[in-house]
């Protein structure tokens, strides 16, 4: 036994003081460590590049499967359109508008997922959508969708390329405001049009509101680069929507509201505004179009649409550089009382719902944009957040007076919406105690 | 499983769903049958400015009597739709209602609700 070791080891000392072998050895030992440290620079060494090659991979094979769901639910969705369509029954109609419902919430969550994946959701198309839609078409794809109140909305269109996008971006806020407050009460939502050209839509709850602390920490993951990380599981919608805003140039935050509540603000850019009034709702069904164009008298021609849209607005050009100067309130409210043309009142002329329509577009067929919004975008665009700054330059004096009078006015649509809760809250109230006597 | 996926067919199925223009609501104040006539009694310009689209086009629309059938096709608004939108018009007494031969006459509903309404005076 220990005869045999002594001579294994007399052996190996022999082979290894061989130069021959000893050359073959450290060769091999030295292409085993470079493979071995290649191989473990790969699981370790640089895990971001590994990470993000699967990642793209999953997020291929997510938004793959999305998009399969996506056209299921669409032709679900579409059978049970058909369906609410031929149905009299006041309940059968209700237990179709419950799967309806379902069906819409299934698809605001594959919408989500391409988005979350980095892939276009869907949804662009060439026409501009009202304002109104855009913001029922979110509330549509809610749980708590009866407790969304509809305040004053500019009647304004969304660019069609964006219209969805902003609706889901929509969706996801109005789902926070209706699972974070209490069950019993409304949230509001208003949409103004700012002295800029922007829109500044805002959803008011009241739930107990958020604490300073976490409020300025959401704040800042709205502010910041879109990036899928562990944070996003937790707020899948925040992460959407922070996506979605990225996407298209708009700004949201989050304020406290007083007495109690949180209001979220959304700042859709001039290029996403359009004048229009019509509802376009039923653009979906083939006919849609024409069925309702025939309940109104007959259409202008575009160009005469167009001449008509130019003498509703005199001094569109002049407006535009006075409000291209330092934003102050009193601009603010003649540009308003001058009459944006989707805001003049139009009662008593049925017959401008076609010609309004055409004006979406000029006679080109050209998107038509609000004058405001024709401004040079580096002077007005973006606007700075509301309570982050006052480390501007001394230079820019000028900068921070518009920065002022934009807050003002971010101020001001507060406080005239909080007004105007409260009279519509009192309304309600009055009108709630009538039907009460009523029945 | 297909290779790819089908690319999205947009606006098959519209985004403001049915449901999201009643609040849920199907059921009416009034009976509301397909021929049922309504009116807008006073025109209100002001209060039309204060209507959501489609009730406002209804408004505008019943200026001169006009059916619920018409207005649901000319609209494109499902009949289920309409009916609350004219319900709740007529609520308010924005909207008239004009009586058809038998919707008043022995019907069960009226006749039922006039019964409710006698037995809360009782209670």
């Amino acid at each position: 036994m220990v005869t045999r070791l002594r001579d294994m080891l007399e052996r190996s000392r022999k082979s290894l003081l061989d130069p021959a072998t000893k050359q073959r050895w450290e060769g091999s030992t030295r292409q085993w460590l470079q493979r071995s440290r290649e191989t473990v620079s790969q699981l370790v060494g640089s895990p971001t590049a590994r990470e993000t090659g699967s990642q793209e991979v999953l997020a291929g094979v997510c938004s793959s499967v999305a998009l399969r769901d996506l056209n299921l639910v669409d032709s679900l969705l579409e059978q049970l359109e058909q369906m609410e369509s031929d149905e009299d029954d006041p309940d059968t109609l209700a237990r179709l508008y419950k799967l309806d419902h379902l069906a819409t919430r299934l698809r605001r969550n594959g919408e989500n997922l391409r988005v979350l994946a980095g892939r276009d959701a869907g949804g662009s198309h060439a026409e501009t959508s009202p304002l109104v839609d855009v913001i029922r078409a979110g509330m549509s794809s809610i749980e708590h969708y009866t407790r969304i109140e509809l305040g004053k909305i500019a009647t304004l269109g969304v660019v069609g390329f964006a219209a969805d996008d902003v609706s889901r971006l929509l969706a996801e806020l109005l789902d926070n405001a209706t699972t974070h407050s209490p069950p019993n009460s409304a949230v509001t939502v208003s949409a103004h049009l700012t002295e800029q050209g922007s829109v500044m839509v805002r959803i008011e709850d009241s739930g107990i509101g958020l604490p300073a602390a976490r409020l300025s920490a959401l704040n800042e993951r709205l502010a910041s680069a879109p990036v899928l990380d562990r944070n996003a599981v937790q707020h899948m919608g925040l992460a959407v929507v922070r996506r979605l805003s990225a996407r298209h140039n708009v700004r949201v935050w989050l304020a406290r509201r007083a007495p109690h509540g949180t209001t979220a603000s959304v700042l859709l850019p001039p290029a996403l505004v359009q004048g229009t009034v019509a509802s376009t709702r039923r653009r979906a069904s083939p006919a849609g179009g024409a069925a309702a164009d025939a309940g109104s008298k007959p259409r202008t021609s575009g160009v005469a649409a167009a001449l008509q849209q130019a003498r509703s607005r005199p001094g569109a050009e002049s407006r535009g550089s006075i409000a291209s100067g330092v934003g102050q309130e009193s601009e603010m409210v003649s540009a308003d009382s001058n009459g944006f043309p989707a805001q003049e009142p139009r009662a008593g002329k049925p017959e401008q719902h076609s010609t309004s329509t055409d004006s979406a577009t000029t006679a080109n067929g050209l998107p038509r944009r609000v004058p405001q919004s024709l401004k040079e975008p580096s002077i007005t665009w973006p606007p700075p957040a509301p309570e982050t700054d006052g480390s501007g330059g001394s230079g820019e004096s000028d900068e921070q007076d518009q920065r002022a009078g934009h807050e003002q006015l971010l101020a001001d649509l507060g406080a005239f919406a909080a007004g105007e809760q409260a009279a519509h809250a009192e309304n309600q109230s009055r009108t709630d105690t009538a039907e009460g006597h009523d029945q | 499983m297909a290779t790819h996926p089908q690319p999205r067919t947009e606006n098959r199925s519209s985004r403001v769903r049915p449901y999201a223009l009643t609040g849920g609501r199907t059921r009416t104040r009034h009976q509301l049958l397909v021929e049922t006539m309504i009116s807008v009694p006073d025109y209100d310009a002001d209060f039309a400015e204060t209507l959501m689209p489609e009730s406002r086009a209804v408004y505008e629309q019943a200026r001169t009597p006009v059916s619920l059938a018409e207005l649901s096709a000319s609209l494109t608004i499902p009949l289920g739709v309409i009916r609350v939108l004219v319900s709740d018009l007529a609520a308010g007494g924005d909207i008239f209602i004009h009586p058809t031969g038998h919707s008043y006459q022995y019907d069960h509903t009226i006749l039922e609700r006039i019964l409710d309404g006698l037995n809360q005076f009782s209670a």
